[in-house]
């Protein structure tokens, strides 16, 4: 660098060594992180209230929902149980019988526990209660359906 | 200030790197006094650094103003693993200014006889007149020479730390620098230039 440059450099240096931006540039960049500060808060009080209100609906949901009434009550089939208002009800997952087929109603005692693993929702609380039910039997020897009668607990 | 400690200044010691380290993790915690602080530490290279690459004392007030409100608008994109908050903010404000000159070129002015933007206050004699000159000619500088000297020759930065900033090899800084001060001095002799 020539002498004349450099001389020229320091004295432009020394010039603007102190040279700082204007105070309103400092109160409009604070002015500016307060506003996004507050954004930020509000923003975080937004989602804080909408993960209260998320949770809530979801406590709700689960804690009201209605219960699907069992088809099957043991409790009332052992106080009051007449055949004619009992419907017979479809076994899970089996095939159904066909148009042609010829079945057979057949009156059995069953343990609830099986009852309970073929998908029939029941409602007991004595896990080797006995029921008494009509079972159509297809003329493969499957269990179509299953229609209640009563239901014995092992004290009774 | 002296060269001398301006030169310092250029080599961040540790104990200010930590100073700053503090400061951001406060700043990203929303400590307002914090930010304050940061601007007012770091304010002063990058307004010097915008005043002498816009020539307009004006200009380098919004420029200044423009980096410390995208600092607070993206906290995270400071790694302090690649350099120091100062470069970082002096390379934000060069990449403003560069987007500046870029939509300002979209638009022609009506009339260019106003005022000079990079004219200085009126002085006298030979070495007032030599920077007078010397602001004229690094404001007409292309942009890639002009930031490596007012980072080199005026903020006494390490080639390291104005080669982080302009992104480039060290080895550019040194060449474009050489290229800068030879058409400086060509000016500042009176003879033209061609960059």
């Amino acid at each position: 660098m020539n002498d004349r440059l450099a001389r020229a450099i320091d004295r432009l240096k020394a010039e603007s060594a102190d040279a700082q931006a204007p105070a309103g540039v400092e109160r409009a960049v604070l002015a500016e992180f307060d506003r996004v500060r507050r954004r930020k808060r509000s923003m975080a009080w937004v989602v804080a209230a909408g993960a209260v209100a998320a949770s809530m609906a979801v406590v709700f949901t689960l804690e009201y929902r209605p219960q699907p009434e069992p088809l099957i009550s043991t409790a009332a089939v052992s106080e009051d149980v007449r055949e004619s208002e009992q419907p017979f009800v479809p076994i899970p997952y089996v095939t159904q019988l066909g148009a042609y087929e010829r079945a057979e109603i057949v009156r059995m005692e069953v343990p609830v526990a099986a009852l309970i693993a073929a998908g029939l929702p029941m409602r007991t609380t004595d896990p080797g209660a006995r029921a008494e039910a009509d079972v159509v039997v297809g003329q493969d020897g499957r269990a179509r359906a299953v229609r209640l009668i009563s239901v014995s607990t092992e004290g009774e | 200030m002296s060269a001398n400690a301006i030169r310092v200044a250029g080599r961040m010691p540790e104990a200010e790197r930590i100073r700053d380290r503090d400061l951001l993790k406060r700043f990203h915690a929303g400590d307002r006094d914090a930010f304050t602080e940061i601007y007012r530490v770091h304010h002063k290279p990058v307004f010097r650094f915008t005043c002498m690459m816009t020539g307009d004392g004006l200009k380098a007030a919004e420029a200044t103003q423009d980096v410390f409100v995208w600092l607070i608008h993206h906290p995270q994109d400071f790694d302090p693993q690649r350099g120091e908050l100062g470069a970082f903010l002096v390379g934000v404000a060069r990449k403003l200014l560069k987007r500046r000159y870029t939509e300002e070129k979209r638009w022609v002015p009506f009339d260019e006889s106003g005022a000079d933007p990079a004219s200085p206050p009126s002085v006298s004699g030979q070495q007032e007149e030599d920077i007078v000159r010397l602001r004229q000619a690094i404001a007409a500088l292309p942009e890639r020479y002009r930031a490596v000297v007012v980072l080199c020759d005026l903020e006494e930065k390490t080639y390291e730390q104005a080669a982080l900033v302009v992104e480039c090899a060290v080895g550019t800084v040194r060449s474009r620098l050489h290229r800068a001060r030879a058409l400086l001095a060509r000016k500042l002799a009176g003879k033209g230039c061609a960059a």
